[in-house]
């Protein structure tokens, strides 16, 4: 109990230390954060839409946005990033984005106790669910726990929302 | 005389007030003189006691200062020096991967932390304060173990910048950010737990990082538990 205890001050005295860091680098105050969250991702789930973690991620100041940080607690974590796609926000207000807008996807595989820190106006989405094989051969779905913590800039309000992308031929 | 029996009631407790607060004569014991002889006594009353010439005696103890000096002893025994060695919640000696770590952990701003920790501070401390001044600053940090995250993966004060740029890819990897005496019981944890309304409890981590202790335990009484 006193070691899920202290794992989870360390993973509190983490998003803290970024936020530190971050307001250290942009000199706009990122609090550190109160809220960690538990994401799970069992049974037969396929991949996630693609999406942003800003609600209106156009809204997000292009040099000092939000930040979201994944903390991957088992091997194979899987989360896909577009690089740099955090910039055709710039030009449009709203998420149908073309395609070939952004550039190729990234699928990062983070191990067991590696994080990922995103803009959260970059458009990312994690993956479909890991599957192996038990002893008799049957195929078995890998439940994946990660824990998920938003680090806001400024006195940005927080909103339960995210901007989930629809991917279009050309701009509407 | 006959009582009533309504009168004779009495509620539990009540025999003691009554026997206190009824008139109570002193028998004097065999060979003592009645009450009243020293009124009738022609000795003058001794004078009160004067002071001798010289210092004045220091004061004796009161029971208050002696409390105060028991408490003092008390926590001198938890007073930290080079020979203590602060053992983390929970985490067995085998476990601790450095001590550097450990008092990182419970310096409560007395000790700086760790090695790896220090080039950063020194960074964000470059506006003229030294990075011992900007340990210092920094709040108590108990609870912390083996379990202490790998400062060294994460991001310098440089690393976040090329997040935040907008010429930036958007995204940073930190490998090995935690370490596994953390990650393992976090995973057990959350993997015990069948209820989605458990993160209500999770959410119960303070925003202000002072306030390190939810149930508002100071830090003393916190290594004072350990122990």
């Amino acid at each position: 109990m006193l070691d899920e205890v202290g794992a989870w001050r360390a993973v509190g005295e983490l998003g803290a230390e970024l936020a530190e860091r971050l307001t250290a680098a942009s000199g706009i105050l990122f609090p550190a954060p109160g809220d960690i969250a538990h994401l799970r991702t069992t049974g037969n789930c396929g991949v996630q839409p693609a999406h942003t973690d800003a609600w209106e991620p156009w809204l997000q100041h292009k040099d000092l946005p939000s930040a979201s940080l994944i903390i991957a607690l088992q091997d194979n974590t899987r989360v896909t990033v577009y690089p740099g796609s955090h910039r055709v926000f710039r030009r449009r207000e709203h998420c149908k984005v073309p395609r070939g807008d952004v550039g190729r996807p990234v699928v990062l595989t983070l191990s067991q106790g590696s994080a990922l820190l995103l803009r959260q106006d970059i458009i990312h989405h994690g993956m479909e669910t890991v599957m192996e094989e038990d002893e008799v051969g049957k195929a078995l779905t890998v439940q994946n726990d990660r824990l998920l913590m938003y680090l806001f800039q400024g006195q940005m309000v927080v909103k339960n929302k995210t901007c989930v992308i629809e991917w279009v031929e050309r701009e509407p | 005389m006959v009582r009533s029996r309504r009168s004779g009631k009495r509620r539990r407790g009540e025999h003691a007030s009554l026997a206190a607060d009824s008139p109570q004569h002193e028998i004097p014991p065999p060979g003592s003189p009645a009450p009243g002889h020293e009124l009738l006594n022609d000795v003058p009353p001794t004078p009160p006691p004067t002071l001798p010439p010289g210092p004045l005696p220091a004061p004796a103890l009161t029971a208050r200062d002696g409390l105060l000096d028991e408490r003092a002893l008390a926590l001198a025994l938890f007073e930290e020096n080079d020979d203590d060695e602060v053992l983390a919640s929970g985490v067995a000696p085998a476990t601790v991967g450095t001590d550097e770590d450990l008092r990182a952990g419970c310096s409560g701003g007395t000790t700086p932390r760790g090695a790896a920790h220090a080039s950063s501070a020194h960074e964000i401390g470059a506006g003229g304060e030294s990075a011992l001044e900007v340990n210092r600053r920094r709040p108590c940090r108990c609870w912390d173990a083996a379990s202490v995250p790998n400062w060294a993966a994460v991001p310098g004060v440089g690393d976040p910048r090329s997040l935040l740029g907008a010429a930036s890819a958007g995204y940073l990897a930190m490998e090995g950010v935690l370490p596994l005496p953390a990650v393992v019981p976090l995973l057990e944890m959350l993997q015990r737990q069948k209820n989605v309304k458990m993160r209500l409890l999770f959410n119960g981590y303070p925003r202000n990082r002072c306030d390190t202790h939810i149930g508002a335990r100071r830090m003393e009484d916190a290594r004072l538990m350990l122990v």
